[in-house]
């Protein structure tokens, strides 16, 4: 009797000091929280921007927005099996459509850590009920390439696991920039993305990452054919269809929108042809054929792997 | 007012080419009038800015001013032929039927884009049936203010927009395709559509120009009209019939964009008075006047992004449509008469 007693409390203090392991952060909203020293069951309040990077660093992200309980994607596009592949062990469950959280899905999953946006302080007092609530800033216009990633990192205690990938990434980096043609350094690129709309991607993803390490410095477009400005809140901006072909950067990247069936260089020259008819008759870029075509659900993310299959397109141009 | 219709349709004229001029010369980029014409009639491949005039400014009016005179005329028509000032393709249910169609046609029967223009053509005599139908089930068909046709009308647009609505939502990898195109949108992508049907709208305003006479007189009075031997259910029949046929084919090409038949009778009538021989060739330069000022102001106001037409004629609609009630509904001598 006195044996199992003994063996019940040891048990009950081995719990309490599992869960006692936690430690206070000052998250990207300047709340102060208190995380698991090691979440176990991650749920993301945003696919690409904050699932992705959680699942490159190895978290075990169980939830996000946009999936049904198989883990099968409800939209247009499926950002985790673009980027890391059909992997079977990625089947991440669904918390409901995107701005509609099912909470009883959320609570059901028992997640030891929500990891959101910093625009949705709104909804971290409700969901703090569940689990605590991190506050990741994306979209204040301070962010760029994977930065996101690194500072979710910094935050969970992965750093150590992203400088490995990111070394291995800057390797890669290397090797794409010297079997290109010539030698991209100092010069100036435009990265597209045609919607309904021709828009100039701004600074987050993986894709800018790539193309801003490999030496390409980005073109000024912000002066020249809008008011807003390149750096601030959102991953693309509209850019006028008419002023479009009279832009002159050295490169030009297109992708199509990543809800798109067809990321064929076919299929997006041909969508652009239609809302900017005669651009590749007066772009410079397009004259030269200093084109590269991306898949938008491949490298849109801010990860590092986003920003190798950028290379892996960069490369495959250079041939 | 005989005195005014022909300077009224020639001010009317004048106001279409000038909206026309300054659609293809203001944009992101201002393009100077000659550049404008010399584009227009002696095309150069080696200037860009006849690029943007041909291929960008100039589908997008084109597509304008089809739109413009399909829903003016047919506001016009409609608005004569149930005695109701708030009648209109918007209002009895054919742009929101003919979008309907297109979007189960799309989404649940994968039609190709040409089929589209067929089902939008069919679901806009679906609206306008349902809307007659639904009317008669309230037993207030006759009722001179015609108030039951109306709300019949206004309460079929919504349901078959929130069924088209959540057709597309329930389908996200097809939703993009026409999420722009079902809040009305004039595009110049859409060009292609607009040379699969313009000629469905000019055949239809011809045949509504020979049915003016009797159509005038048809509007002044059933007994009058079949007094002076007007068939009046032929001529009540195929102007309708040629009206739904014109007002689908436009929403085929650019979704369903309201207001502008709802209004453009309303500033031509005191114009040039009620016959329709006078009225259609009006309403016609009107209403494409109308879509070329909105689609210019929805180009530039917040350039680089470029507005929905249809946001801005709803914008304008609802203020519209609230006068027009308060004027016809709400005023006295109307509130005395129908009592």
């Amino acid at each position: 009797m006195r044996k199992l007693v003994t063996t019940m409390a040891v048990m009950l203090l081995a719990t309490t000091a599992a869960f006692a392991q936690t430690r206070e952060v000052i998250d990207d909203a300047g709340r102060t929280v208190q995380i698991p020293e090691k979440p176990q069951r991650i749920i993301a309040m945003h696919e690409a921007l904050i699932a992705l990077p959680l699942i490159e660093l190895g978290f075990d992200v169980i939830g996000v927005y946009g999936r049904a309980d198989d883990g099968a994607s409800i939209y247009d596009v499926d950002f985790i099996k673009s980027v890391f592949g059909d992997d079977p062990s990625l089947q991440i469950g669904g918390i409901g459509p995107v701005g509609d959280i099912d909470l009883e899905k959320l609570r059901a999953l028992k997640p030891d850590l929500i990891v959101g946006m910093g625009r949705q302080l709104a909804q971290s007092e409700i969901l703090s009920a569940i689990a605590p609530v991190y506050l990741q800033t994306t979209m204040a216009g301070s962010e760029s390439g994977f930065s996101i990633e690194e500072q979710l990192a910094k935050a969970f205690g992965r750093t150590a696991v992203f400088d490995v990938k990111r070394a291995s990434y800057l390797e890669r980096v290397e090797e794409v920039r010297a079997s290109l043609p010539e030698d991209p350094r100092g010069k100036t690129y435009l990265a597209i993305i045609v919607f309904d709309q021709i828009s100039a991607v701004r600074d987050v993803s993986g894709a800018i990452q790539a193309i801003r390490d490999l030496g390409y410095e980005p073109y000024d477009w912000a002066n020249r054919v809008t008011n807003e400005p390149a750096k601030s809140r959102g991953f693309a901006v509209p850019l006028s269809s008419e002023e479009f072909a009279l832009l002159d950067p050295d490169l030009l990247v297109i992708m199509n929108s990543y809800m798109s069936a067809d990321h064929s260089e076919g299929g997006i020259r041909a969508r652009l042809d239609a809302i900017a008819p005669g651009w590749s008759r007066f772009m410079r870029a397009a004259k030269e054929d200093q084109i590269v075509f991306l898949n938008s659900a491949e490298v849109a993310t801010p990860t590092i792997r986003s920003a190798l299959h950028t290379l892996a397109a960069f490369e495959e141009w250079g041939r | 007012m005989t005195r005014l219709r022909y300077p009224a349709i020639a001010g009317t004229l004048f106001i279409v080419v000038a909206a026309l001029l300054a659609n293809l010369s203001f944009g992101p980029s201002k393009i100077d009038l000659i550049s404008v014409v010399t584009a227009l009639v002696a095309f150069d491949a080696d200037d860009y800015d006849h690029f943007v005039v041909a291929y960008q400014r100039l589908p997008r009016a084109l597509i304008a001013v089809f739109l413009g005179a399909m829903m003016a005329c047919g506001g016009a028509v409609l608005q004569g032929l149930t005695r109701n000032p708030l009648a209109s393709p918007g209002i009895l249910g054919i742009n929101s039927g003919a979008m309907l169609f297109v979007i189960v046609g799309a989404f649940i029967f994968n039609l190709p884009p040409e089929w589209q223009g067929v089902a939008a053509i069919a679901g806009g005599f679906f609206g306008f049936i349902s809307c007659l139908f639904v009317t008669r089930m309230t037993g207030m068909s006759k009722d001179p203010r015609g108030l039951a046709l109306i709300l019949s009308g206004a309460v079929l647009s919504m349901l078959y927009s929130s069924v088209a609505n959540a057709i597309m939502l329930a389908s996200p990898s097809r939703r993009s395709d026409f999420l722009s195109w079902a809040s009305g949108n004039i595009n110049h992508v859409y060009v292609e559509r607009l040379i699969d049907f313009w000629w469905l709208g000019v055949l239809g305003l011809g045949v509504l120009m020979m049915f003016a006479r009797p159509l005038t007189l048809v509007t002044l009075g059933r007994e009058k009209a079949a007094s002076a031997g007007v068939d009046v259910s032929r001529v009540t029949w195929i102007s309708v019939c040629v009206v739904v046929v014109s007002v689908s084919s436009a929403v085929a090409i650019c979704g369903p964009i309201g207001f502008v038949g709802l209004v453009t009778p309303h500033i031509v009538r005191p114009l040039v008075g009620a016959s329709f021989t006078h009225a259609l060739p009006a309403n016609a330069l009107l209403g494409a006047a109308i879509c070329l000022l909105a689609d210019l102001t929805a180009r530039t106001v917040f350039a680089p992004h470029v507005l929905h037409t249809g946001i801005m004629m709803d914008l304008f609609g609802g203020l519209t449509f609230a006068i027009i009630v308060k004027r016809y509904y709400l005023s006295p001598g109307v509130r005395e008469a129908s009592r």
